[in-house]
């Protein structure tokens, strides 16, 4: 078997970037949702897959830092935290399901950006995408994705992805 | 508070925040509330109102929007007469210092960040009361 190939690291993939996303999605879902969440242990894959059933994608820009910060929901993990949000009872991914996850990415990715942006980093506004079924980040990635899995009750998990444009 | 009769504009270009909102205000006994998803169609509403003799007594709204942001909005009511003393919160994810202050300078009543709850949002409302109340009213 050969060694992992070698990647170069690159600055969003920092431990502080990480580090910032994490807080900002256990934050958000603590709060808006009353759930929480658990982190594990961040990998990288050499190849952009698409996970989970239904995600959102915010385009980041830091200049001269560019990338894609996605977040990926199964089914039944999304509405779990969309009923829990809104005291609501979904059994389906309807257009509010969609809303609430381009609003969950907006606030992770609005909280993080304060926390860089403190920290010397430069990142720009920026709305969210909700795309349903497959999925793509921006055309000119590089492919290699930086990704965080999490989980919270009765073993459900998502991911957040991280990837960097040329 | 704010009296129950109180006629609320809550702007987001996300329904679920206007319904976050409306289910705070709702809890807190409020019934008068109207949605907009964006700046630009919020101005027209709370000129129309206006003129109707039905204002808004309270303006709620997110920062970051595709075509009209909220501090625009916000700079849009202050540099009318008609509304310079609009009771007007921003709602937002946006909690860089810089920010803070441009609100602050283009005369926002109050700063939400989210994410937040309701006791959060409850507390903001009477800041936003308190401070209104404290002011001298026009002769």
């Amino acid at each position: 078997m050969g060694a992992a190939p070698k990647i170069e690291p690159h600055p969003l993939f920092e431990k502080k970037t990480i580090e910032a996303f994490i807080k900002g999605i256990q934050d958000t879902l603590a709060t808006m949702a009353n759930t929480v969440v658990m982190h594990g242990k961040p990998y990288i894959e050499n190849k952009f897959e698409m996970k989970g059933d239904v995600a959102a994608i915010v385009g980041l820009v830091a200049p001269p830092l560019k990338g894609s910060f996605i977040i990926s929901f199964s089914k039944s993990g999304i509405l779990q935290i969309y009923n829990n949000m809104l005291s609501e009872n979904r059994d389906e991914i309807t257009s509010d399901v969609k809303d609430a996850i381009g609003e969950i990415a907006n606030m992770v990715y609005g909280s993080s950006k304060t926390l860089l942006n403190q920290d010397g980093y430069n990142f720009q506004m920026a709305l969210p995408t909700v795309v349903l079924g497959e999925y793509f980040p921006a055309e000119d990635h590089q492919g290699v994705t930086l990704v965080v899995p999490f989980t919270f009750k009765e073993n459900q998990s998502f991911y957040v992805q991280m990837t960097v444009n040329t | 508070m704010f009296p129950t009769n109180t006629k609320f504009l809550v702007i987001d270009d996300f329904a679920t925040m206007r319904k976050i909102i409306r289910k705070v205000l709702s809890e807190l006994g409020y019934t008068n509330i109207h949605e907009a998803d964006d700046g630009t169609t919020a101005w027209p509403i709370i000129q129309e109102a206006h003129s109707k003799n039905e204002p808004f007594g309270f303006v709620i709204s997110d920062w970051n929007m595709p075509q009209m942001q909220g501090i625009d909005l916000l700079k849009h009511c202050r540099a009318d007469e008609r509304f310079k003393a609009l009771p007007f919160m921003l709602v937002t994810a946006e909690s860089e210092q810089k920010q803070i202050l441009e609100a602050a300078k283009a005369g926002v009543s109050n700063y939400v960040v989210k994410p937040f709850n309701s006791v959060t949002l409850k507390q903001k409302l009477e800041q936003v009361y308190a401070k209104v109340s404290s002011q001298p009213k026009a002769a």
